[in-house]
């Protein structure tokens, strides 16, 4: 893709990003959504995010790549613990960022 | 906004390093996840100031991550507009819970709060806003002091990208994991949310492994609605 395109990608994304955070801000006002759609939606966040991390987690280039060797794979229980006991974003990517740091240092 | 009196500016200086204090951990996470961002679009073959840009402009770290990742594989522009409006469509359920609280803005800074509404400043204004009486400036600092750390990542980023040649030494590639592992963990309150991520998750892996990657995070996303949709029904 030569530069415009990327370009017009991105303001593609830009656009769609911005439309769908700021629609409920500007549009919803005090209205609410049918029941069944609210209670669906209420696991939304849940399910998008869990989601996006086995993607990240898994698929490299566009394919599935699990490969036990691996040191993220290390460091995804450690991370899960500190998440759960902390519930800190913050304490989750320092301590697993530290442990896969850590054992490349020693891994060589 | 009006003129502060010299009473109300020492308030809004206050609610300046109270905004930017409750989002310091935020930031430092931006600091890693943003560099790594960086480091990919330019090691994706994106030209540097086109992987700033990007940041300033659709400011969303996975839509971003994603989108260049198809770039580098000569994803047609349409297909990657629209895999970024499904990775962020849980934006608009996250914003939708926020209208309660953010009733008082104007429309305008209703408009710059979409624009800068991310994961975590949306976990960190749903558990403040309902209890605190928050300002307008603590609000604002928060959110804009996240967009200029962001962008200020991503040039970090472009740079390393661009110099330094053993990146995976610095564990840059697991910030974003960790980012969302983070962000995951404290949402999954119950069984039924728990039900609903573990689904989601296995989706993920089943729909890449039946070939669909391109729709995977789509039709998992929808699963993990099903599933805990009907688990609630049932158990009611």
């Amino acid at each position: 893709m030569d530069q415009t395109g990327i370009l017009l990608t991105a303001a593609g994304m830009g656009a769609v990003a911005l439309a769908i955070r700021a629609s409920p801000l500007l549009l919803l006002g005090g209205r609410k959504l049918p029941r069944p759609i609210e209670e669906a939606l209420h696991f939304l966040p849940a399910a998008a995010l869990a989601a996006i991390t086995v993607q990240l987690l898994v698929v490299r280039d566009g394919a599935l790549q699990v490969s036990i060797d691996d040191v993220t794979w290390w460091a995804l229980l450690p991370s899960v613990a500190v998440a759960i006991l902390t519930r800190s974003t913050f304490l989750t990517v320092a301590v697993g960022m530290a442990i896969v740091a850590g054992s490349r240092l020693i891994a060589g | 906004m009006s003129t502060p009196d010299t009473h109300s500016q020492s308030s809004w200086w206050r609610d300046i390093f109270r905004g930017i204090g409750i989002t310091l951990p935020v930031l430092a996470v931006y600091v890693a996840v943003g560099m790594a961002y960086g480091v990919l679009a330019v090691d994706s073959g994106i030209p540097p100031w086109l992987a700033v840009l990007m940041s300033a402009m659709v400011y969303a770290g996975t839509a971003q991550l994603v989108g260049v990742q198809m770039i580098a594989l000569s994803s047609p522009p349409l297909s990657i507009i629209i895999t970024a409006a499904v990775i962020n469509a849980r934006f608009f359920v996250m914003a939708s819970a926020l209208v309660p609280y953010l009733r008082h803005l104007t429309w305008w800074q209703r408009l710059l709060y979409g624009v800068q509404m991310t994961d975590a400043t949306f976990a960190l204004h749903i558990s403040r806003l309902p209890h605190a009486n928050a300002s307008r400036t603590e609000i604002f600092t928060t959110n804009v002091a996240g967009h200029i750390v962001w962008i200020g990542a991503t040039i970090a980023g472009v740079i390393v990208g661009q110099t330094a040649n053993n990146l995976e030494a610095f564990a840059i590639d697991f910030a974003m994991p960790a980012m969302f592992i983070g962000l995951l963990v404290p949402l999954v309150r119950g069984r039924s949310q728990l039900l609903v991520a573990i689904a989601a998750g296995a989706g993920t892996l089943a729909f890449h492994a039946a070939g669909l990657a391109f729709w995977a995070i789509l039709l998992a996303t929808l699963t993990g609605l099903v599933i805990g949709w009907g688990a609630d029904r049932w158990a009611k």
